[in-house]
């Protein structure tokens, strides 16, 4: 797994808005095909990912596998909330702070990522050491922890 | 008590319906209820629900099925995890 993008501080005003930032940095950097982030919205629209943990809002959105070109994930901590639909629930709206954006290509990878992310949105600990992580270096030395060592 | 079937869906029948199955049939061993887990996609519900006890899903099911539905998503953040566990056991019961 690589680590395709790491935006701290981001400010920005929808969950769109933070998707297309991820996807261009993903894009740009050679991970993701151009079409990925239109590719992420309209999943979005139609399979929310906000999960409302119980430490801090958490999205993981993601597209299909073919615009994904090297296994990676876009992290982004927002200064301020913006809201994902919630998944498995549409109607309702999650306050994001923890965007975790997935690219990975087979089942097995992605099933991985979903369990990693899965323990560590349930640890307060983890979560709010990177809620509160200032730097890279902090925010990266969670990361690493909760995905393995990034190559 | 009979044996159940129980649907477990989500978008693409692999990530979070693997926990969550995972999820069920843990629940379901501790209350020592026999169940059979299918695993699939939220578009092919409505194939495997007739037969079944419960739809267990992280998705929203657009076609109409005969058994109750339930939101799994509890398990995925941990909040409401045992509720969730208890309103699944409950349904299983004859």
């Amino acid at each position: 797994m690589r680590l395709a993008v790491l935006e701290l501080e981001l400010e920005a005003d929808s969950a769109d808005a933070v998707i297309n930032r991820l996807a261009e940095g993903m894009a740009e950097r050679g991970f993701v095909r151009p079409g990925y982030g239109a590719a992420v919205r309209e999943r979005e629209r139609v399979s929310p990912t906000g999960l409302p943990a119980r430490g801090a809002g958490v999205a993981i959105p993601h597209a299909d596998p073919e615009f994904v070109l090297v296994p990676a994930i876009g992290f982004a901590k927002l200064t301020r909330p913006v809201f994902f639909g919630e998944m498995g629930n549409p109607e309702a709206a999650v306050p994001v702070q923890l965007v975790f954006m997935l690219a990975i290509r087979d089942s097995e990878g992605q099933l991985d990522a979903l369990r990693r992310l899965i323990q560590f949105i349930q640890d307060d600990e983890r979560l709010n050491m990177l809620k509160r992580a200032r730097d890279k270096d902090a925010a990266l030395a969670v990361l690493r922890n909760v995905f393995g060592k990034f190559e | 008590m009979n044996r159940k079937r129980v649907v477990v869906a989500c978008g693409t029948g692999i990530a979070t319906s693997t926990v969550v199955a995972e999820k069920v049939a843990e629940a379901c061993r501790r209350e020592g209820i026999d169940v059979d887990i299918i695993q699939c996609k939220a578009t092919e519900v409505a194939t495997h629900a007739p037969g079944a006890s419960l739809v267990v899903a992280t998705t929203t099911i657009a076609t109409p099925v005969s058994v109750p539905v339930i939101n799994a998503i509890g398990f995925l953040t941990g909040v409401g995890e045992e509720e969730l566990s208890r309103r699944i056991i409950e349904a299983l019961k004859d």
